[in-house]
């Protein structure tokens, strides 16, 4: 366990002690991986000041009166834990962070296509935040994360229009980084490197772009209507200014269900690769794990509707939309059926990175189920806009991106400090995660059911055991976050050096020094295998080679 | 604290067939989310670096058999389900011919419910049990949602159309209403009970006085101390009759179709042509928007003469209106007499502006123009010749021996020959810049009442 130096050449390295000389060359950087830590840390700081506004929300749920903040900051409350967990933490985190580290490492390119881009969408991401937050500091905004008309636009009193620009600017940050994993998977890749010997990740990643650069620009209109309706009064969405208040919600749904697979699909990506390197063998059903996430990209933008089942829309519609959003569940079956079956005959180890895969498969299973159950619209007409809707969607966004993040940040931390974090944490951190979050979500599908109501500050009593359960949930759930934050720190000083690759993983990312060198590689590789081409012994001879002592 | 259930109240005949569908997808969840972890677990432990044992030669890494077997098992499965959900659906948005139906509008942060005897409520709803109820919501001012978790039903209320949902409640008691889209600052305490009673007990109820508040109807204004009103009001198609007499709608809407506008018997619920040669049916929304902005959708072979009625009604009335509208057709439920009962005239229009009239100008005869005010009113003049000027007939305000420029260009005096022409034959001599749309009202009136009427305009000033 000794500490010995990292590589010198590393891209944490640095040559100069002067302090503003090393701040600029971090805020200045245009290497991808130095970019992605500055994700991390943003991303992350955002993390938590989403998570802190979601443990106000769920004391005050505690009693049924509401006793702890009046009914306008629980609306503030809730609000900015959507707005900051969704535009900017699940939105950006994947890809943003281990995105940024990873595509030109897998794609054996010193760097993304556009670096100086890559840069510029960090700083968008950073304004747009800021934007976000001082809506926040001046007094908050109360209109739900969905922005919807006309409260948005005419009734709300509070910050609507800095949050909105918050929201918009960050978009343009996502559609910068898209565009640079579309020009770098097309252009970029290693000799020899073609489309079907691309990690799975990357596979995800490319899905992901497509789905931003196509999505996002719709979002981004439909908030910019808001505020002009809000600044101007221009008749858009306010049927009392000749508006129409639905248009909004086709308009936002257009962009937010596709946000959805934007928030998930990397998480597939991750999950693919931690499940084939912890089995040791060959990820089972490539091309079907590879086509499944282009066809849920593409189904993913014609299922909007159903978020609108009770809106007023056609019976018409309302039954076409339910169809393709059933046919949506083929594609994700696919891929939890093909990762179960990698497991079969692999050597499987318990390591950190594997526990989050499994619990990921675990989570996505229940949130991938019950939205089968809000496609089905005599169901959904019961359910919509209750807490089983939130439970649904936690499911899948904790339980499935979150899940998978953690998973992957513990998987190529090595990579990316060049240190190992501490296992045994790592196991217990994942397993306080697991129980914790079936713990808070779970009961909100009961409550759900049995007709409370989302985004209620004050509720029957009839519904208070479910909510202290929900709460108390959510209590180990926090503690579950924190202790990965601590145990990762010490790392960077205490832990033990990973090398190059300590998890004999396949994959051109492992093939370069960890930390890598600022261009990535000594001299481009040249790619001759498929993707996890572990030998066909490599299996057997893992656990041959196991001893007592050894990592489970 | 009570028991712990895991389903709400059965109380709506929807509340069964929603829970078996229900019941139904957690059981085919459990076949693959029940057996599917345990398949991994099996598979964690079997396969684990550490057990030596088994075989781990010969790996697949793929099959096509197999891939095909698992997408198309839960494809039929989800197909399955799809079509099971979707007749549930259709029925349950689908309306039976013969409902209650009870008239809701949501404002930020309460519910007030109008029921056709006229009789109101706030945040409560009272429904009889076995008998289809249709509720027809609309919003004051942002969308609303109104949810019946145990009738398992939800429908959102959006402002400026109207949106409806039927159920049929089938136990006595007393269930939750909650609002289920968010709506601002009190969201969760727009909250209240829907009470569904025996036919004998609904009765009951529904001929009990009580006070409610009533919605403004104004929107954006600083909040008004909120005004009690009975609870037990006249019947809705009524009031709504009332309304249409005293907005002068009959003037142009002639029973007998002769009117500038169409008849509106038996209108709701036609097939009425427009003038783009659509045909749509005449449904709530179709007369809401008619009458909120006529110029949108025109019956064929009418004219775009009709004012918007937008920002002088409010939801309530509108409501009324369109109650009165369904009354007049077989299918509109609770149906009134036709009769004019041009009596109940009492409510003064706001718009005739009679008051302003000079009373020391002993010019006319002040009973005669008291007389001929009811008329004005009782035939709908007033709803084309407003007061402000804006109507689609000239104001008759200070009209009475003034000079008037005719559309011909000719200028004429408007004494009383020209009023009483112009009543009998409007078209002879239109005034410049209207067009020839008000009705010939011949030998239909009286000379008594033209006497009356003329009168009437010379109280107006001159």
């Amino acid at each position: 366990m000794a500490t010995t130096a990292l590589p010198q050449r590393g891209y944490l390295h640095d040559d100069t002690p002067d302090l503003g000389e090393w701040i600029r060359s971090w805020l200045f950087t245009v290497d991808h991986k130095r970019i992605a830590i500055l994700y991390l840390l943003a991303i992350n700081f955002f993390f938590l000041l989403g998570g802190l506004a979601a443990t106000f929300v769920r004391i005050e749920l505690i009693t049924p009166q509401g006793d702890l903040m009046s009914s306008d900051v629980y609306n503030r409350m809730f609000t900015l834990h959507g707005v900051i967990m969704i535009f900017f933490f699940l939105i950006p985190a994947i890809p943003a962070v281990l995105g940024n580290f990873l595509m030109p490492l897998m794609l054996g390119a010193r760097d993304l296509a556009f670096p100086r881009l890559n840069l510029l969408s960090w700083y968008l991401y950073m304004f747009g935040g800021i934007f976000a937050l001082s809506a926040a500091v001046l007094g908050g905004v109360d209109t739900g994360w969905t922005f919807y008309t006309p409260f948005s636009s005419t009734y709300s009193n509070s910050n609507v229009i800095l949050t909105i620009t918050g929201a918009f600017i960050m978009g343009f940050s996502s559609i910068a980084t898209a565009v640079n994993f579309i020009a770098t998977t097309h252009k970029m890749r290693a000799p020899g490197l073609t489309w079907f010997r691309l990690p799975l990740f990357v596979w995800a990643m490319y899905a992901t772009s497509l789905v931003i650069v196509l999505a996002t620009p719709v979002v981004g209109i439909a908030l910019l209507l808001v505020a002009i309706e809000r600044l101007w009064g221009v008749g858009i969405f306010d049927p009392a200014l000749g508006g129409d208040p639905l248009l909004f919600q086709h308009l936002f749904w257009f962009y937010s269900h596709p946000a959805v697979y934007i928030m998930i699909l990397p998480a597939f990506g991750v999950i693919s690769e931690l499940i084939s390197t912890f089995s040791r063998k060959r990820i089972f059903g490539y091309e079907f794990i590879a086509f499944s996430s282009m066809a849920i990209a593409i189904l993913g933008f014609l299922v909007w509707g159903h978020h609108m089942f009770v809106s007023s829309q056609s019976v018409y519609s309302s039954l076409v939309f339910s169809f393709i959003t059933m046919l949506i569940a083929i594609p994700s079956a696919i891929k939890v059926f093909n990762w179960t079956a990698t497991l079969y005959k692999g050597s499987i180890s318990y390591r950190t990175p594997m526990l989050y895969a499994l619990g990921f498969i675990g989570l996505f299973v229940i949130g991938g189920l019950t939205g089968i159950f809000l496609g089905v619209v005599a169901i959904d007409i019961h359910v919509t806009d209750t807490y089983f809707v939130v439970a649904h969607f936690h499911y899948v966004m904790v339980g499935g991106t979150i899940m998978a993040y953690l998973g992957g940040i513990h998987f190529w931390w090595p990579k990316m400090t060049g240190r190992m974090y501490n296992e045994i944490w790592g196991g217990i951190s994942a397993l306080i995660i697991f129980v914790g979050f079936n713990m808070t979500f779970f009961p909100q599908f009961v409550l759900g059911y049995l007709g409370m109501p989302r985004r209620y500050h004050v509720y029957p009593e009839e519904f208070q055991i479910l909510h202290v359960l929900s709460s108390a949930g959510a209590t180990v759930l926090a503690v579950g976050f924190i202790i990965p934050i601590i145990y990762l720190m010490l790392s960077l000083k205490t832990g033990r050096i990973a090398g190059d690759n300590p998890w004999d993983a396949t994959g051109l990312e492992w093939k370069t020094t960890s930390p890598p060198p600022t261009h990535n590689f000594e001299s481009i590789p040249v790619v001759t295998t498929e993707a996890y081409a572990y030998p066909p012994e490599a299996a057997a001879r893992d656990a041959a080679e196991w001893r007592p002592g050894s990592p489970l | 604290m009570r028991n712990f259930p895991l389903f709400p109240d059965q109380a709506s005949s929807f509340a069964g067939q929603v829970d078996t569908l229900y019941a139904v997808l957690i059981g085919l969840s459990l076949l693959f989310g029940g057996v599917l972890p345990f398949i991994i677990l099996f598979l964690m432990v079997r396969y684990h670096r550490s057990n030596k044992a088994v075989d781990r030669m010969n790996q697949v890494h793929s099959n096509l058999a197999l891939e095909l077997t698992w997408s198309g098992i839960p494809l039929l499965l989800v197909m399955g389900v799809f079509f099971w959900g979707a007749f549930l659906y259709v029925h349950i948005r689908t309306p039976p011919k013969q409902t209650l139906e009870v008239y809701v509008i949501g404002k930020q942060w309460m519910w007030h419910v109008q029921h056709p005897n006229g009789k109101r409520e706030n945040n409560e709803l009272h429904v009889p049990i076995n008998r289809p109820v249709r509720l027809i919501m609309t919003s004051q001012d942002v969308i609303h949602s109104f949810y019946l978790p145990s009738f398992r039903v939800k429908q959102d209320v959006l402002p400026g159309r109207y949106t409806s949902m039927w159920f049929e409640a089938t136990r006595p008691g007393e269930y939750h209403l909650f609002c289920a889209e968010y709506c601002g600052t009190e969201h969760s305490l727009m909250v209240g009970r829907v009470v569904a009673l025996s036919m004998a007990d609904y009765e009951r109820w529904l001929v009990t006085p009580g006070e409610v508040i009533l919605p403004d109807g104004s929107s954006g204004v600083a909040a008004a101390p909120p005004v009690l009103v009975p609870a037990q009001g006249d019947p809705m198609a009524l009031v709504g009759e009332q309304l249409f007499t005293s907005l002068g709608c009959a003037g142009c809407h002639r029973m007998d179709g002769a009117g500038i506008g169409p008849s509106l018997q038996g209108l709701y619920g036609s097939q009425e042509r427009m003038s783009d040669g659509s045909v749509i049916t005449a449904d709530e929304n179709y007369l809401r928007t008619s009458i909120l902005n006529p110029g949108a959708q025109i019956v064929a072979g009418y004219q775009n003469v009709m004012p918007s009625y937008a920002g002088q009604l409010g939801e309530d009335q509108i409501n009324q209106l369109i109650a009165y509208i369904k009354s007049l057709s077989d299918g509109g439920t609770g149906a009134m007499s036709g009769g004019a009962s041009s009596g109940s005239g009492t409510s003064t229009s706001g718009t005739s502006g009679g008051a302003t009239g000079g009373g020391a100008t002993p010019s006319f005869d002040a009973a005669l123009a008291a007389q001929g005010k009811q008329v004005f009113t009782n035939l709908g003049c007033a709803g084309c010749h407003r007061s402000d000027g804006a109507g689609i007939g000239p104001a008759l305000e200070k009209l009475y021996n003034s000079e008037v420029r005719l559309a011909d260009g000719s200028v004429v005096t408007a004494d009383e020959a020209y009023l009483i022409e112009s009543i009998r034959n409007a078209a002879a001599k239109v005034v410049e810049g209207y067009q020839p749309v008000m009705p010939v009202y011949g030998n239909q009136i009286s000379d008594d009442q033209v006497r009356q009427l003329v009168e009437y305009i010379k109280s107006l000033g001159d």
